[in-house]
């Protein structure tokens, strides 16, 4: 039944014929003040800096937290080797 | 009129903005001149559309500006299966029917119901002044978009102004096809028949 309704529906869409367009719309332009472009640009770079602030606003926090875990990793090796070798001088 | 905005959905001819658009693409950040050139291609023609589709003189700019603006940020993302021009259209399309759904849902008042077309026969009364102060064409047909209610000046602006094809028309605004073809043949005969009442409006002022 619905495909019927859908199909009768679709030859209406086909059979209809909407006219000819207007051929005045075709080219239809409306005048621009002279700051928008300066707008564009500004909204544009203000995104830019917006990225890069909130990019670094996370990516140094990381940074220096990465940081701080490879000096508490390496450290203690290198306290612990250079144990190590003090031991082995007294031992000689 | 050769605007590429009428051909963007249909054609194959080459993009006549594909080098602008490939210079822009690679451009390093910061560097806007070859988007910039293509913002100067389209700016009047994009601030056209917002102007007659949403009918807000004081925000057409602003809206055109958000599309732009948008089609920067989305440049990256463009595959090319298109042309800009075409891109661009869907782009401003969208923005404009999201705006009006907008204002739509802050007034209540729904760009399909009843109420809309009165609202729109008390904006008849509004530009029929205007029509008398009309002087060229543009300004008449102008002033003929305003005075059409929604329901049929947003399907013409969308088949006749920006060159989208009956089926884009009606995904565009989510109606039937048969719907979308009768609501562009009255467009069509209302817008017609108003500007065709306008003119001998202002001849009659002119000769009088």
């Amino acid at each position: 039944m619905s495909d019927e309704r859908e199909n009768s529906e679709l030859r209406d869409a086909d059979e209809l014929d909407p006219g000819e367009p207007i051929s005045a719309l075709a080219g239809f332009e409306h005048d621009v003040s002279s700051g928008l472009l300066m707008r564009i640009r500004h909204t544009i770079q203000r995104r830019v800096t917006l990225g890069h602030v909130a990019t670094f606003s996370v990516s140094l926090p990381l940074l220096v937290l990465r940081q701080c875990w490879s000096l508490l990793i390496t450290r203690p090796n290198r306290i612990s080797l250079r144990k190590d070798a003090n031991d082995g001088e007294e031992a000689s | 009129m050769s605007s590429p905005f009428n051909k963007w959905s249909r054609s194959s001819a080459p993009d006549p903005d594909e080098e602008l658009l490939h210079e822009a693409r690679k451009a390093p950040e910061g560097d806007l001149r070859a988007f910039e050139q293509l913002v100067l291609r389209y700016q009047r023609r994009v601030v056209a559309n917002c102007r007659y589709i949403t009918r807000d003189e004081n925000n057409a700019e602003d809206l055109a500006q958000e599309v732009l603006v948008k089609a920067f940020f989305g440049l990256r993302g463009f595959e090319g299966r298109s042309s800009f021009a075409g891109w661009l259209q869907r782009i401003k399309i969208n923005h404009c029917l999201d705006h009006l759904r907008r204002q739509e849902a802050r007034s209540f008042v729904g760009i399909e119901e009843q109420h809309v077309q009165e609202f729109d026969q008390l904006k008849d009364l509004a530009t029929a002044d205007n029509l008398a102060k009309a002087i060229t064409d543009q300004q008449l047909i102008r002033e003929v978009l305003d005075s059409m209610p929604s329901t049929l000046r947003i399907p013409l602006l969308l088949c006749d102004m920006d060159g989208l094809s009956y089926e884009e028309v009606a995904e565009s605004l989510n109606v039937g096809l048969s719907a979308t073809k009768m609501r562009i043949k009255r467009a069509r005969e209302l817008f017609r028949e108003r500007y065709k009442k306008a003119q001998s409006t202002v001849s009659s002022a002119n000769e009088r």
